[in-house]
């Protein structure tokens, strides 16, 4: 069953599709529309033809690739550091007052020291340490007690001071891990579980932003100059393209989940850039390291990743690059690329000797940032659960759910979601405090079912986004409830849903008992009257069925008899099992 | 593209509140499209940005200009160039004289005057009568062709209630500390016509108690240089000449400031020392020098060259008017994180006035430290011969001199000149002519495509000296020179600190309780003294010509190898000058030297007490 999407949340919840990666060479379908108007003006192939001649194509092309990566992944081991910058949800920039923003007016939220003006010092501000000591903790990272604040420099027009203010020496959180399951969406070859470490979180300003209007003029908004951003650098420990997308995309649930950020990739508000290296295996260690791990092949870094598709495309195309290049005998520069979304290849932005040589200088204006024992276990009490404790505590078993309905329960619409499936459970337990576990576990599963799939079902369809005063959580639990107690069948169920959903305001119960539609359990005399009726419509099946053992045709029989049973009453099984014993005997 | 913010408009944005002004000020500016020239030229913001300032300031400049042409009143050129002072007008008001202002400036339509008393338009002028505007206010006022005049109204000592010992008082602010009405140019090609559109806060102070800005003066491009040479308004001369009738240095960086105080043209003036800045010209023109504790005055609003050393100091013909001004700028300041906290001024005082250290200002005699290192062969005879007879002169008055070795003093220069380029070059990398500031005619990035937007701006905007600097503190910073260079000259500050604690009988404030237990043996064979007593040069003004273009830098350096050390241990030093009697009946004979007094950290009042001992003296050899 396909899982519906509410429109406004565009996430990527479950694991991304592999992308399509392919060489131009092999390359058919590279613009398919083009291709199409062709064909049909010149060899007019059918279109159904062409449609499955691609469709075609593309699998084995898939396998094909699928084989290589296969056959290179033999040879080679690719490792992959990840450095993420999240802009935190804070109301102020980093070492000014003026307020943060991403939609206000161009360059109305600057002040002087943003500006850089001549004359002017930074002011910390303090409240912007919560959301990142929040996501150091959420990172199992150890908090500093004491760090500080240094300059990187390198001239460009959106880097006003031409600094950046960062913590290259001393950050304020070390030493913490992000774990990796497989429901994650890790490369099947790393199994059910990756721990990747995180070597330091550090708080640093951001630039401004610039808007290019090519060829000759650039805006530039002030705006974003010194929001303040985590950067948070993982130890290069991460061996296939797909486990470092899926790494970017569960660092964004964590820091949405903890509340440090407000938008992910989709909005700009995370940026990604990655080390990528390749060592032939079986070979003697490289010479290279970096981040504390030695052994290595020469890296290069892509910079400014903005979607997890792209961090995997980028670190797959720039692993197949160095490999072709290795392989013909050539050298790996250290160097830094970028990537377009779309391409097929790294580009080259700039070499080493190119390299910027930033002259980290501590912050002579900034006192050190000095961090007490109290607030970090008075953020670690009020952080909330992890989006991994929610999991398993969904699929344990309290909830009972699959981890399928597990996690876009928990992604869905910043937790509210589920929010309102807790509400519908609790409500449930209240009905029924002294349930058997095996019962309980059916109904949050069926409850799991119901909020996702038939309540998401109908939000799609209306096109409106979530509000958990649209369905109140009383009426959804009444109404799973009398569905699991059989007193309504699972289609009046849907439909009372539907009812609810167009603002029907009357309790479940009261609906059910004024429309009459409660099940009245037919007796068995009206099941074999009702089977006779339908089984004398078609008497040769019935010989077929007998006969030639083509139970199959059995459910055209069930069919008929939901369809002409009186609304509402006819219960699919007991139907089955009249008919089954009318045609077959008892059995 | 020309946005229509005109003058008035953008005096009333950037008249409020400092952060709002620039929001709205940036505002407009957004507004306007900004432009590449070609694939790599410029930004049409910055160009836009200086658009506005050049309005304003050739309105201001020519205002300046008619004054030193057609008033000649009270102006005094000095020093070739652009000397220091803008609008200094100090005479009695009359009808007469605004109108025959008015008549010379009919192109004004922004003036400042100050006038005596609080009654500008009347015949008692002088009285300071509150009914018609009181000290301080700003009057708006029509002439006879239109367009407005505005008249700062200040009281002087003769007015019934001033409101400070500087009420009325003109005060010289050096050209590195942010003014809203006057340019702030830090004596640079790159912000020539740059106004900054907030006060500093010691401005802000000094008006509040009723002082008025007499101009800004001339120095050093910003602050590097000790001949006040490096200037792109030209050099600063020295009132003294020397035997031959040869222009001297007036010393630097705040030369225009001490030469300002030496002319009387202020009661006192603001400089900016980060390595001897204020100290230096004060003993080459003979006047009072004082750089206070770092920390203690607010920095928001100096233009930063190295912020971990640059101190506010302020200069005066005597030490009283520095004490004057001190008292009212030695206040916190929240919007300068490097200023020291209200809590730890109180725990400073009240370490202060523990008996054995209240005592030093009062009754006990002081023991007078003399560093044996600074007996250099360099020291010219006038010098030592100074320093002696100030030694002999306090010693006489009951104080006893101890010799006192600060042995780390011989790498102190070194280190400051690793130390204080690196800050520079990280400070002045915000000088690209895109926001503010001046930018290169034409097409930046000497014609390469992938060039910086703003190397021919940079190139051009920054003198000589201050390209010398920004490349050492690069150098020093890059990744392999930063651990021989920056970090080994942090060592030797850390070592020039531990010195001068050694030495000192007071504990540094702020170390006191740590190294109470630690430092305790050490402290009982120290030399345990008061203060230090050196030269804060070694050697008289040398003549403009030998330090200006051409000679080596590294000769100027040398002149700051005296007040270096207090500055990288950011203790409070004074510069008194002292007259060495050459013979009774040749008086112009006489030798002037500046006299040094360094104290531990928030020893600020002992040391101008101190100065004060030997300020002035003329003295027998």
């Amino acid at each position: 069953m396909l899982r519906p999407w509410p429109s406004g949340a565009v996430r990527v919840l479950c694991r991304v599709n592999r992308p399509f990666l392919a060489r131009p060479q092999v390359n058919p379908a590279r613009f398919p529309s083009t291709r199409s108007l062709q064909s049909a003006a010149t060899d007019r192939v059918p279109l159904r033809k062409q449609l499955k001649q691609e469709a075609k194509a593309l699998k084995a092309q898939k396998k094909l690739r699928k084989e290589s990566e296969e056959a290179s992944r033999q040879d080679w081991e690719l490792t992959v550091g990840v450095e993420i910058h999240a802009q935190l949800d804070t109301e102020a920039k980093l070492f000014s007052r003026a307020p943060t923003s991403t939609s206000d007016t161009p360059n109305s939220n600057v002040a002087l020291f943003d500006l850089a003006f001549p004359g002017s010092q930074p002011e910390f501000q303090a409240a912007t340490l919560l959301p990142a000591l929040r996501a150091a903790i959420a990172l199992n990272c150890q908090i500093q007690p004491v760090s500080r604040f240094d300059r990187k420099h390198y001239f460009y027009q959106d880097q006003p001071a031409g600094y950046q203010i960062t913590q290259y020496y001393e950050p304020f959180a070390r030493n913490g891990y992000v774990d990796l399951f497989d429901y994650d969406g890790i490369a099947p070859e790393d199994g059910d579980r990756v721990r990747v470490d995180i070597k330091q979180v550090q708080l640093e300003q951001d630039t401004a932003k610039s808007q290019e209007y090519p060829p000759a003029t650039q805006l530039l908004d002030f705006n974003r100059v010194s929001h303040p951003l985590i950067e948070i650098i993982t130890m290069p420990q991460i061996h296939t393209p797909a486990t470092a997308a899926a790494c970017v995309r569960k660092l964004q649930a964590i820091l949405q989940a903890c509340g440090a950020v407000t938008t992910g990739m989709e909005m700009g508000g995370l940026r990604a850039d990655v080390n990528v290296s390749i060592r032939r295996r079986g070979e003697a260690p490289g010479q290279h390291q970096y981040d504390g791990i030695g052994g290595l092949g020469q890296r290069t870094e892509i910079k400014n990743l903005s979607s997890f598709k792209a961090v995997e495309d980028a670190i797959l195309a720039e692993k197949n690059r160095q490999i072709a290049v290795l392989e013909s005998g050539g050298v790996i520069e250290g160097e830094t690329r970028g990537w377009t979304i779309g391409s097929t290849e790294t580009r080259r932005l700039r070499g080493k000797e190119g390299a910027v040589d930033y002259r980290y200088m501590p912050d002579p204006d900034i006192p050190p940032l000095v961090i007490g024992e109290d607030l970090i276990s008075s953020l670690t009490e009020s952080l909330p659960t992890s989006p991994d404790s929610l999991v398993t505590q969904l699929t344990g078993p309290e909830y009972g759910l699959s981890i399928e309905d597990a996690k876009p329960l928990i992604e869905l619409d910043d937790g509210a979601r589920l929010e309102y499936y807790q509400d519908v459970v609790d409500i449930l337990q209240s009905l029924h405090p002294d349930q058997d576990p095996q019962t309980h576990a059916a109904l949050t599963r069926m409850a799991g079912n119901w909020v996702l799939h038939e309540l998401g079902g109908l939000l799609t369809k209306a096109d409106r986004a979530w509000d958990d005063t649209i369905v109140p959580a009383r009426a959804l639990a009444d109404l799973v409830d009398h569905l699991q107690q059989k007193r309504i069948t699972g289609s009046i169920a849907k439909q009372v849903l539907a009812a609810v959903f167009d603002g029907d305001r009357r309790p479940v119960p009261q609906l059910l008992k004024e429309d009459n539609l409660l099940l009245r359990p037919m007796s068995r005399e009206e099941y074999v009257a009702l089977a006779e009726t339908v089984l004398a419509q078609r008497p040769e099946m019935v010989e077929q069925i007998r006969s030639k053992g083509q139970l199959g045709k059995m459910g055209w029989f069930l069919g008929q008899m939901m369809r002409l049973g009186e609304k509402g009453r006819v219960e699919a099984p007991k139907a089955q099992e009249v008919l089954q014993e009318l045609i077959l005997g008892k059995q | 593209m020309h946005d229509t913010l005109s003058h008035s408009e953008a005096r009333a944005d950037l008249s409020g509140e400092d952060e709002r002004a620039t929001i709205a000020y940036m505002r407009r500016i957004a507004q306007v499209q900004q432009r590449y020239e070609g694939n790599f030229g410029y930004m049409g913001l910055a160009q836009h940005g200086s658009n506005i300032f050049d309005d304003r300031n050739a309105q201001k400049w020519n205002i300046f200009r008619s004054s030193y042409t057609s008033l000649a009143v009270h102006f005094y050129n000095i020093v070739g160039g652009r000397s220091f002072v803008m609008n200094y007008f100090r005479f009695e008001f009359t009808t007469t004289t605004i109108a025959t202002l008015i008549t010379v400036l009919p192109m004004a339509n922004a003036w400042i005057f100050s006038t005596t008393a609080g009654q500008w338009d009347g015949e008692n002028n002088r009285r300071c009568t509150k009914a018609s505007s009181s000290a301080g206010e700003i009057i708006d006022w029509e002439n006879e062709w239109g367009s407005d005049c505005t008249l700062r109204v200040y009281s002087d000592s003769k007015c019934r209630n001033p409101k400070s010992a500087v009420d009325g008082r003109l005060i010289s602010i050096k050209d590195n500390i942010c003014t809203r009405d006057l340019p702030t140019t830090c004596a640079s090609g790159i912000l020539d016509k740059f106004t900054s559109p907030f006060n500093a806060t010691i401005v802000d102070q000094l008006e509040a108690a009723g002082a008025v800005v007499a101009g800004k003066t001339n120095l050093d491009e910003f602050g590097m240089g000790s001949h006040s040479v490096h200037s792109r308004f030209g050099a600063v001369k020295n009132l003294r000449r020397d035997a031959d009738g040869r222009d001297l240095s007036a010393g630097g960086s705040s030369g225009g400031s001490a030469v300002a105080v030496a002319a009387d043209q202020c009661y006192a003036a603001l400089g900016t020392d980060t390595g001897g800045s204020v100290r230096l010209p004060a003993a080459y023109t003979g006047t009072v020098g004082f750089k206070p504790s770092y920390g203690l005055l607010s920095r928001w609003g100096v233009v930063a060259y190295a912020n971990s050393l640059d101190t506010v100091g302020i200069l005066g013909k005597k030490t009283s008017s520095v004490r004057d001004v001190f008292s009212i700028l030695n206040k916190h300041d929240a919007r300068d994180p490097t200023n020291i906290t209200s809590s730890s001024r109180s725990r400073i005082l009240s370490h202060l006035q523990a008996p054995r250290l209240a005592s030093r200002l009062t009754s006990s005699p002081l023991r007078i430290g003399v560093p044996l290192e600074y007996n250099i062969s360099e020291l010219t005879p006038s010098v030592r011969q100074a320093w002696l007879l100030s030694l002999a002169h306090l010693q006489e008055q009951g104080h006893t001199i101890h010799p006192v070795s600060l042995p780390a003093t011989k790498h102190a220069l070194s280190a400051y000149y690793v130390l204080a380029p690196a800050e520079a070059s990280s400070n002045l990398a915000k000088y690209d002519g895109v926001r503010y500031g001046t930018r290169s005619d034409g097409p930046d990035s000497d014609g390469q495509p992938d060039g910086y937007l703003y190397a021919n701006t940079r190139g051009n905007g920054f003198g000589a000296e201050v390209q010398r600097r920004i490349l050492l503190g690069t150098f020093s910073l890059s990744a392999d020179a930063m651990d021989n260079y920056f970090i080994q000259a942090q060592r030797v500050r850390r070592l020039v600190q531990q010195d001068f604690n050694a030495v000192f009988a007071a504990a540094h404030p702020f170390a006191a309780a740590a190294a109470s237990d630690a430092s305790g043996i050490d402290r009982s064979t120290a030399a345990d003294v008061d203060v230090i007593v050196c030269p804060t040069a070694p050697s008289p003004p040398p003549r403009l010509s030998d330090v200006s273009a051409g000679s080596s830098p590294l000769d100027a350096y040398v002149n700051d190898v005296f007040t270096v050390p207090a500055s990288l241990a950011g203790l409070p030093a004074i510069s008194v000058p002292v007259t060495v009697a050459e013979s009774e009946q040749n008086p112009d004979a006489d030798e002037v030297a500046g006299i040094q007094v360094i104290g531990q950290y928030g020893d600020d009042e002992l040391v101008m007490k101190v100065g004060e001992l030997l300020e002035g003296r003329r003295l027998d050899g």
